[in-house]
C-alpha cells in the first residue's frame, strides 16, 4: 500500500495555511507604529494629527534616520558600531570649529564629512583585517572618538559658525524642514545601494553567511571594511546637520543617538523574514522611537516615564517578531 | 511487506526497553507522524531509517520529550509514560545524543559527565574527588579511561566528545539511548572505537536506536531495523533479514534501481593541471584531470582530501606548485574569486555552514556567486536575479515554492542543489564537489549522481571527493587515494574494489 | 583567536591594576596641616564636572592660580563618575596631599573620599558643593541658589509683564543639586505669585549635554498641543534655554520669553538679539575661584582654616539693559 504512494514534499502546504498569522508576526513592527499613531490621534487628536506636528515629527526624526541608516549599513553585514554617535559628534564639532576659525563653510563641512569616514575605515580595518570583534573594536573607537570630540569643543560648546551654515538645518523648503530632505536623500540612497548595487547584495551576503560568501568569490574583508566606511561617513552627515540645526557644538551632540539607532535598526530586522538589517525596517523603527517621544510630549508624560515606555515599546515590538519565528 | 504486529516475539525478551505505539503528531495541520511504531528491545542495536522528512527526527523528538505527541502510547520498561519535556525522559532512561549539541565545550570532561543534578555536591560545593571518581568510573565502563578526566570538553577529538556524552547518558541511568548520526565527524578508525563501546554497551543490556544515513554501518552494526517512509513505519526487521537494496527501495518506496549512472564520458583533453602543490596537510602532489572525467579522491580524515579542495578553490594558501587550467596558470597564492574566474568551482563539504545561506532566498544564495552576470556596472538587475533562479530550479529540478523561498525551508538535498545551481551558473570548467551526498537521503543522492554525470557528458570536469568508497566507485572514472597529503594510489574505477582502496587509504603503496 | 586572548588579557591586566588602586589603605600615609616633609604644598583637586563649561574653565583657572602661588596641584577628573574620582581621591590622599579642592561635587556622592581625607586629617576646601552648609568641607563657596532663582524669575516676570495667570514651562534636570534646588526655588515663587505651571510639572531634561535638543523637542512638542498654553519658560541653565528659544523662534512666536542661567557666550548673544531669550544670570566663578585660593594659601601659611564653613556669592542678571556691555568668560 505505502510502497505505491508518492512521496510528498511535506513544506508546500503550511505555508499557505500560516500566511495570515505569518503576515501578521511579520508586521508587528508595523502594527506597533500604527497602534501608535491611533493611540496618541484619539488622546489628543487635534494637536497630534496635525499637518504641523507630522512635518514636527519628520523634523525631529531627521538626524536618527541618518545615523540608524549608517547603522543598518553595517548590521546588514552582521556587524556593529557602537561609535555612530560619537563620530556624528565628532564630525559635527570639527566642522564648526574649522567653520569658527574662518575655514570656508564647504570646506569645513568636507573635511568634517572626511574625518567620519576615517573613523569608519579605522573601524573597518580593526573588524575586517585585524580580526577584533566589533562590539570590541567600535567600543573602544567610540571612547576614543568620544575624547577626539572634548578636544576639538576644549570641553565646551562651540557657536557661531557663519549664517550661511544655519541653511542646512534650520531653513524650510515648502514648509519642510530641511534636515527632513537630507534624512529622505541618505536614506534613498543607502537603500539603493543595499538594494540595487553588486556591493550591496555583497554585504548581504556577508551578513547572512560570511563563509558562504567567502566560498562564492565574495572578499569579505573588502566589503566589510567598506560597509564600515559609509557609516563613518554617513553619521558624519548627520553630526554635521544636527549641529547646524542647533547652531552649537557641543561635546557629545549626537552621543546619544548610537543607542536609539542600535534600537531603530533591531526594529527593522523585524519586517525581514531573515531576520536582516533593512532600510524600511529601519524607517519603520525611527518612526516608532519619533512618534513616541513626541506623542508623549504631546500627552504631558514625565521624561523619565517616556525613556521606560520606549524600552518597553522596543522589547514589545522585537518580542512580537520573535514570537512569530518560533511559531513559523 | 511484513508488518511489525507480526513481530516475533524472542521469548526472553518479554519487556520491551522502549515501546511506541500509534503514535502521530502534527505541525500546524500538516501530518509528521501517523501512527508511528518503535519497538526497541533492551540489548539490541536497531537502526532507524528513512529519507529526509520521513519522521525520523520527529519521533525521536516525540520519544525524548522534546515534542508532546497529539495521540499515541509509549512504555518504557512496561509501564506507560509520558514526557512532558526532557528531563522527564531523562528520569525514565530515554536519552538522545545529538552530534553538536552534546557537550558544553568550556567546562571539564568529568564536568560534563556528571552535569546538572548529578554532579555530587555537599552543602552547596561540588566534592570534586566525588565528582572525579565516578566520573572515571563512567569512562572505565566504555573502556575510555585514557581521556583526561580534568580537560576542557571542547579539546576533545569528536570521537572523544561523543565517548563523554555517551558516558553521560550511562551515567543519568540511560537505558534507551538513541544516537543520531553519531559518526557523521567521525573518521573511519574513530568509528572502529565508537561500535566497540555501542557493542559493550549492547550486552550490559542498553537499548540503543541508531540513526545513520550510511548504510554500510547500519549492516555492519545493527540487530533490527526499522524504516520510516511519510511519517508512518513501514517495517521493522531483523537486519540480517535484509538486503542493502531491499532497504533502499523501501526507505523511497520504489525499487531502488542501479544508483550510479553508466560512465563513459571523459575524454583525453587535460583540463586541470596541478603539479608540485603544496599547502597546509597537502605535501606533494601532482595530477590531470580531463573533460568529460569524473575523478574521485579519497583517503582517510585528516588525509588533506579536503584541504586539496580548498586549495584548489583558492580558499587556502598554496606555499608552492602551479594550478593551470586549460593551459592558463592561476596567479597568486589564494583567492576564491581568482579560481572562480579561471573556471575552478567548489561545492563545499559542510552545506549548512558553507554552501548556502539558510537565511536568504533561493536567488539571492545564487546570484552571490554569480553577481558579474547578473548586474552592469555595479547596478544588479532583479529580473536578471530571478531569472538566473528560474534557470537553476528548473535544471536541477529543485522542489520549491520559487526563487524567492528561503533556503532553510528547504530539505537537505534541495538545498544541495541550491549549492549545485549556484556554480553551475558560472559554467565552470572544473567543479569541485567535497562530499556531495553527505547527510542527504537516497532518492536525491541518485538524482545528484545523475547530474554528476551528465555535467561530466557535457565536458565539466568533475573532482569529487567522498568518504565513502562505495560512492567513490560508484560515481568516478579514476580514483586518486591520499595519504598524509600525498597520493598513496590512482586506480581506474572499473579495477576498483573497497578492499584496495582502504590498503591505500592506510598507505600501503600500490 | 590570539588576538581575542591578547585583549581579553588586557583587560585583565587593566582591572587588576583598577583593583590594587582601589584597595590602597586611605590611612597609611597621614597630612598634618601646612606643607608635606619634602616642603611642596600639595593641592588634590577634583571635579566630576570637567565636560562642562563651567567646570572645566573654573577648575583650569584653579590650576592656574595654585601653580602661580608656588603649589603642587595635580586635577583628576571624570564625566559625572563618582566611583573612579573617589579612587583617585584615595590614592591622592595616601600619597600625601596636603588640602583637597572639590570642584562642584555632588555631596551625595563623596562619603569615601570625605572619610579618607578625614582619616588624614586633611582639609577639603569646596566650590560650589551644595546648597547648605556641609560639615565635609572646611569651606564651601557657592552661588546663593535663591537669589539666582529670584532674578531670573524677576526677568520673566517683567518680560511676560506680571505673572499673575501666566503659563510658564520649568525645565529642570534633577541630577544636578545646583539646578535642582534653583528650579525648584523658582516653581514655588512662580506659583505663589499666581503662575501656572505648564504641563503641571517639572519637564526633565536626561542628558544635561543633549538638554539643548531635549528642550528644543520639549517646547515644540508642548506649542503643538497648547498653542495658546505658554507665556514663558524658565530653564535651570543656558544650555536647554538655548533650546527653548529657538523652538519659540520656529513657531514663529514672539511673545514667549525665556530666561536661562550661565550667561553661557551664546546665550548672550540671543538676548542681545531682542528674540525670546530674555535673561541669563552670570555666575563669576573666577571670584569664587580667587577667594578659595587666598583661603587655600592662608592654611598653608600658617594653617589657619576659613572662619565660615558656607559661603553663599550672588549672581548678576544679564539682560537686554547689559547684555552688550558683558564680556563672557564661557
Amino acid at each position: 500500500m505505502a510502497q505505491t504512494t508518492d512521496i510528498v514534499p511535506a513544506v508546500e502546504v503550511p505555508q499557505d495555511k500560516t500566511q495570515m498569522s505569518q503576515l501578521l508576526w511579520q508586521g508587528g513592527t508595523i502594527i506597533a507604529l500604527v497602534a501608535l499613531i491611533v493611540v496618541f490621534g484619539v488622546l489628543s487628536p487635534a494637536a497630534f494629527l496635525s499637518f504641523g506636528n507630522m512635518t514636527n515629527i519628520l523634523a525631529q526624526v531627521a538626524i536618527l534616520t541618518i545615523i540608524a541608516a549608517a547603522q543598518t549599513v553595517v548590521m546588514v553585514t552582521g556587524h556593529f558600531d557602537l561609535s555612530v554617535g560619537t563620530t556624528a559628534t565628532l564630525a559635527g564639532a570639527t566642522a564648526s570649529a574649522l567653520m569658527i576659525n574662518g575655514m570656508p563653510v564647504s570646506m569645513a563641512i568636507v573635511v568634517g564629512v572626511l574625518v567620519g569616514t576615517l573613523v569608519g575605515i579605522v573601524n573597518g580595518i580593526l573588524v575586517a583585517y585585524l580580526g577584533i570583534s566589533a562590539i570590541v573594536a567600535t567600543l573602544a573607537t567610540m571612547t576614543t572618538v568620544g575624547g577626539l570630540a572634548f578636544i576639538v569643543t576644549d570641553g565646551t560648546t562651540l557657536y557661531g559658525m557663519p549664517e550661511s551654515f544655519n541653511w542646512i538645518g534650520q531653513t524650510r523648503l515648502a514648509g519642510i524642514p530641511m534636515p527632513v530632505f537630507f534624512a529622505l536623500i541618505v536614506a534613498a540612497v543607502i537603500w539603493v545601494i543595499l538594494r540595487y548595487t553588486t556591493v550591496g547584495r555583497r554585504w548581504y551576503a556577508v551578513g547572512g553567511n560570511s563563509e558562504v560568501a567567502r566560498l562564492s568569490g565574495v572578499n569579505v574583508r573588502l566589503n566589510v571594511l567598506l560597509a564600515f566606511t559609509l557609516a563613518g561617513l554617513a553619521s558624519a552627515l548627520g553630526g554635521i546637520i544636527l549641529v547646524s540645526r542647533l547652531s552649537s557644538a557641543s561635546s557629545t551632540s549626537a552621543n546619544d543617538y548610537m543607542m536609539l539607532a542600535v534600537a531603530a535598526a533591531f526594529l527593522g530586522m523585524t519586517l525581514l523574514k531573515s531576520g536582516q538589517a533593512n532600510i524600511g525596517g529601519t524607517l519603520v523603527g525611527v518612526g516608532i522611537i519619533g512618534v513616541l517621544q513626541n506623542g508623549l510630549n504631546i500627552v504631558g508624560v514625565n521624561t523619565y516615564i517616556q525613556q521606560v515606555l520606549t524600552g518597553i515599546i522596543i522589547i514589545a515590538a522585537v518580542l512580537m517578531s520573535s514570537l512569530k519565528s518560533k511559531n513559523a | 511487506m511484513s508488518t511489525a504486529t507480526a513481530e516475533p516475539l524472542v521469548p526472553q525478551v518479554d519487556r520491551l526497553a522502549l515501546r511506541a505505539q500509534g503514535i502521530s503528531k502534527h505541525f500546524e495541520g500538516v501530518a509528521a507522524l501517523t501512527e508511528a511504531r518503535l519497538e526497541v528491545r533492551p540489548g539490541e542495536i536497531h537502526a532507524l531509517l528513512g529519507e529526509n522528512g520521513a519522521g525520523k527526527s520527529t519521533l525521536i523528538k516525540v520519544l525524548t520529550g522534546v515534542h508532546q505527541p497529539d495521540a499515541g502510547r509509549i512504555e518504557t520498561a512496561g509501564e506507560e509514560v509520558r514526557f512532558s519535556g526532557v528531563r522527564d525522559a531523562h528520569h525514565s532512561g530515554v536519552v538522545a545524543l545529538y552530534q553538536e549539541t552534546s557537550i558544553v565545550p568550556t567546562i571539564s570532561v568529568a564536568e560534563n559527565i556528571l552535569l546538572g543534578e548529578r554532579t555530587p555536591s555537599s552543602g552547596g560545593l561540588i566534592s570534586w574527588n566525588r565528582l572525579y571518581r565516578e566520573a572515571r568510573r563512567q569512562l572505565d565502563r566504555l573502556n575510555q579511561g585514557h581521556i583526561p578526566l580534568r580537560r576542557l570538553a571542547g579539546r576533545l577529538s569528536p570521537v572523544q566528545q561523543t565517548m563523554v556524552s555517551v558516558a553521560r547518558a550511562l551515567a543519568a541511568d540511560a537505558r534507551v539511548l538513541i544516537l543520531d548520526e553519531p559518526t557523521a565527524a567521525l573518521t573511519d578508525t574513530e568509528i572502529r572505537d565508537l561500535f566497540t563501546v555501542l557493542r559493550a554497551l549492547r550486552a550490559d543490556g542498553v537499548g540503543i536506536v541508531y540513526v545513520s544515513h550510511r548504510l554500510e554501518e547500519v549492516f555492519e552494526l545493527c540487530d533490527r531495523v526499522t524504516i520510516m517512509r511519510n511519517g508512518q513505519t513501514i517495517v521493522t526487521r531483523d537486519v540480517a533479514e535484509m538486503t542493502i537494496d531491499e532497504v533502499i527501495s523501501t526507505m523511497v518506496g520504489r525499487s531502488a534501481e542501479d544508483l550510479f549512472p553508466e560512465r563513459g564520458t571523459a575524454t583525453d583533453r587535460v583540463v586541470l593541471e596541478v603539479a608540485g602543490l603544496r599547502g597546509n596537510k597537502v605535501r606533494e602532489l601532482s595530477f590531470s584531470a580531463h573533460a568529460g572525467e569524473v575523478l574521485g579522491i579519497g583517503g582517510l580524515a585528516g588525509s588533506g582530501r579536503s584541504e586539496l579542495m580548498r586549495l584548489l578553490a583558492g580558499d587556502q594558501k598554496r606555499t608552492a606548485g602551479t594550478i593551470s587550467v586549460e593551459g592558463r596558470e592561476v596567479t597568486g597564492s589564494r583567492g576564491v574569486g581568482r579560481a572562480l574566474e579561471h573556471g575552478i568551482a567548489l561545492v563545499p563539504e559542510e552545506r549548512r555552514s558553507q554552501g548556502v545561506s539558510l537565511g536568504a532566498t533561493i536567488q539571492d544564495n545564487i546570484a552571490i556567486a554569480n553577481l558579474a552576470r547578473v548586474s552592469n556596472a555595479g547596478w544588479v538587475s532583479a529580473s536578471g536575479i530571478a531569472r538566473l533562479a528560474r534557470e537553476g530550479i528548473a535544471d536541477l529540478r529543485i522542489k520549491t515554492r520559487g526563487p524567492r523561498q528561503q533556503v532553510g525551508l528547504l530539505s537537505g538535498g534541495n538545498q544541495q542543489k541550491v549549492v549545485l545551481a549556484k556554480m553551475l551558473a558560472r559554467n565552470p570548467k572544473v567543479l569541485l564537489l567535497d562530499e556531495p551526498t553527505r547527510g542527504i537521503d537516497v532518492g536525491t543522492k541518485a538524482e545528484i549522481y545523475r547530474l554528476i554525470r551528465a555535467l561530466a557528458a557535457a565536458g565539466t570536469t568533475i573532482i569529487a571527493v567522498s568518504s565513502e568508497l562505495p560512492e567513490l566507485i560508484g560515481l568516478s572514472d579514476r580514483i586518486l587515494i591520499m595519504h598524509e597529503g600525498r597520493v598513496s594510489g590512482e586506480v581506474s574505477a572499473a579495477d576498483a574494489d573497497e578492499e584496495l582502496l582502504l590498503s591505500y587509504c592506510y598507505g600501503r603503496k600500490a | 583567536m590570539r588576538t581575542r586572548l591578547t585583549i581579553t588579557a588586557g583587560l585583565l591586566a587593566t582591572g587588576l591594576l583598577a583593583l590594587t588602586g582601589c584597595s590602597n589603605d586611605p590611612n597609611a600615609a597621614a597630612g598634618t596641616g601646612g606643607a608635606g616633609d619634602d616642603g611642596t604644598f600639595k593641592v588634590a583637586a577634583f571635579t566630576a564636572g570637567y565636560g562642562t563649561p563651567g567646570g572645566k574653565l573654573t577648575l583650569d583657572k584653579f590650576v592656574e592660580e595654585g601653580k602661580a602661588k608656588g603649589w603642587d596641584v595635580t586635577l583628576y577628573t571624570s564625566d559625572f563618575d563618582y566611583d573612579k574620582i573617589n579612587s583617585d581621591m584615595q590614592s591622592a590622599i595616601t600619597q600625601g596631599a596636603d588640602v583637597i579642592l572639590a570642584g562642584f561635587p555632588d555631596p551625595r556622592q563623596i562619603a569615601p573620599l570625605v572619610n579618607a581625607a578625614e582619616g588624614a586629617e586633611i582639609p577639603i576646601f569646596s566650590i560650589d558643593g551644595g546648597v547648605e552648609p556641609n560639615e565635609d568641607f572646611v569651606e564651601d563657596v557657592t552661588f546663593d541658589q535663591d537669589q539666582l532663582a529670584e532674578l531670573t524669575v524677576g526677568a520673566l516676570d517683567e518680560a511676560m509683564g506680571g505673572l499673575e495667570g501666566k503659563d510658564v514651562m520649568v525645565i529642570g534636570h534633577d541630577p544636578h543639586i545646583g539646578i535642582m534646588t534653583r528650579s525648584n526655588l523658582a516653581m514655588d515663587m512662580l506659583e505663589e505669585s499666581g503662575a501656572n505651571i505648564a504641563g503641571g510639572e517639572m519637564k526633565q531634561a536626561l542628558n544635561p549635554a543633549t538638554s539643548q535638543e531635549e528642550a528644543l523637542k520639549f517646547v515644540t512638542d508642548f506649542l503643538q498641543a497648547n498653542p495658546e498654553g505658554l507665556d514663558g519658560v524658565w530653564v535651570g541653565w543656558d544650555h536647554a534655554a538655548l533650546g527653548a528659544a529657538q523652538a519659540i523662534n520656529e513657531a514663529g512666536r514672539d511673545d514667549i520669553y525665556v530666561t536661562g542661567v550661565d550667561a553661557l557666550g551664546v546665550a548672550v548673544e540671543e538676548i542681545k538679539k531682542d528674540g525670546p531669550f530674555y535673561a541669563s544670570v552670570h555666575q563669576d566663578w573666577f571670584s569664587v575661584v580667587d577667594r578659595v585660593v587666598e583661603d587655600i594659601e592662608a592654611y598653608r601659611a600658617d594653617g589657619t582654616l576659613p572662619q565660615e564653613n558656607f559661603v553663599e556669592v550672588e549672581g548678576e542678571l544679564i539682560d537686554r539693559g547689559n547684555a552688550d556691555d558683558f564680556t563672557p568668560s564661557m
